[in-house]
């Protein structure tokens, strides 16, 4: 009668709510934990460096990528370095809200785009009353030699130029495309669906083509 | 022979993207962008707020030396309308947020363009939150004085200068707000619907 009343604490060592509240710990969150005891630092300081981690590591990996994306929509120098600088604070206020529902990859594309396309917008109706500066040194540093560096400068100007006049839309899936993300990435980032990104992608390729053969010169015949 | 896309690809990412700034640099210059930017929405708040209070301070110390009624309640709406404008304000910011450019494309063009409308709806009904409280209250404080002044026997044109000033001034701020603001707004939509039209087509 006795045994029957008394709790049975073998079992209840093994019972599910028990081992739930085991598995609800995962490694990252001990390590935390650990960190936080060895170095007596408050949450909000752990997070903040957890933050400043991720953000490095994103800038070390995506920074270069970013910074074309900046040149696909801003013509002038300061211009693009005040782009770039916008996409690296959306993407610092953004780190804390990364819950991995996207790939990496995609999430900090979206983001980058997002802030690029209301960037230019606002930047268009300044370069309006601004006399505008052309940016002919577009690729200081191509140094590869000679004759073969000339003309590689050459078609990456060209390249640039056509890709900055294209409409938004079309820019956004090109640049996406020329960084090597597939249609099913694009379409995670832009929403449009693969069959539109593909039919979108060859007409522009093909411009983009003729243009740079062409020597800047478009469908019309009329230098750009 | 290479394929066009590899060789486009190849131009692109070929492109010298070297940045004079290391990630220590970076990473200082985004906090303190987003530092500044807070400060700056901070010290917008503050100022705002204490604006609206020293409006209310004023115009509640008039209306306590206000020598008839009429003047007085007109003092008090002008000082209430202090109150009720920054309560406003902070009311609406706290619940607009900014787009989250984590979303589709699509959709944050969507956002984008929502907001603009709030915008545009709140520039568009200035006359009724922010112009009309006080400058009912200064109305009827003007007529506390011209109505004293006639009982005086007093009344002369100098006493219809103040509502005539500050109605102008007024007509000035809505001018400026509904139609200066809101046409710059809407331009700014437009361009932003451009996009999402373009956008729209495809999906």
């Amino acid at each position: 009668m006795r045994e029957e009343i008394a709790p049975d604490w073998r079992k209840m060592d093994q019972s599910p709510a028990r081992n739930f509240s085991r598995m609800r710990l995962p490694d990252w969150n001990q390590k935390t934990m650990l960190a936080q005891a060895m170095t007596r630092e408050s949450p909000e300081r752990v997070q903040e460096c957890a933050r400043r981690d991720m953000f490095v590591r994103l800038m070390e990996q995506y920074e270069p990528a970013l910074r074309r994306l900046a040149s696909g929509y801003a013509e002038q120098p300061a211009d693009r370095e005040d782009l770039f600088q916008e996409i690296a604070v959306g993407l610092w206020q953004a780190v804390p809200n990364f819950r991995g529902n996207a790939s990496e990859r995609t999430w900090l594309y979206r983001i980058a785009h997002n802030i690029a396309v209301s960037s230019s917008t606002r930047r268009r109706k300044r370069n309006q009353k601004e006399e505008p500066i052309t940016d002919d040194t577009e690729f200081p540093g191509t140094f590869i030699n000679g004759e073969q560096a000339v003309l590689r400068r050459e078609k990456q100007a060209l390249l640039l130029r056509a890709i900055r006049g294209l409409p938004t839309l079309d820019r956004q899936i090109v640049l996406l495309h020329l960084e090597g993300l597939n249609y099913a990435q694009i379409e995670e980032i832009s929403g449009l669906s693969q069959t539109a990104i593909g039919s979108r992608l060859s007409r522009v390729r093909e411009s983009l083509r003729e243009g740079i053969l062409s020597g800047g010169r478009g469908n019309d015949g009329r230098q750009r | 022979m290479m394929d066009v896309n590899d060789e486009l690809s190849e131009l692109w990412c070929s492109q010298p993207c070297a940045s004079a700034a290391t990630k220590e640099d970076l990473v200082r210059m985004v906090e303190k962008r987003t530092r500044q930017f807070d400060r700056f929405i901070l010290v917008r708040n503050v100022l705002e707020s204490i604006s609206a209070f020293a409006v209310t301070v004023i115009f509640a110390a008039m209306a306590a030396r206000a020598p008839d009624v009429l003047q007085r309640a007109g003092l008090l709406i002008v000082a209430a309308s202090g109150l009720w404008i920054i309560a406003f304000l902070l009311r609406y910011r706290r619940a607009s947020f900014p787009a989250d450019p984590s979303q589709e494309l699509s959709c944050y063009r969507r956002a984008l363009v929502e907001r603009y409308d709030r915008e545009i709806r709140l520039l568009k009904s200035v006359k009724y939150w922010y112009l009309l409280p006080p400058w009912i209250g200064l109305l009827t404080g003007s007529a506390g004085v011209i109505l004293h002044a006639f009982r005086n026997g007093r009344l002369g044109w100098h006493d219809f200068i103040a509502p005539l000033i500050y109605t102008a001034f007024f007509t000035g701020v809505w001018w400026l707000n509904e139609v200066y603001g809101v046409a710059h707004l809407q331009a700014e939509r437009a361009r932003v619907l451009t996009i999402a039209g373009d956008h729209a087509e495809h999906l």
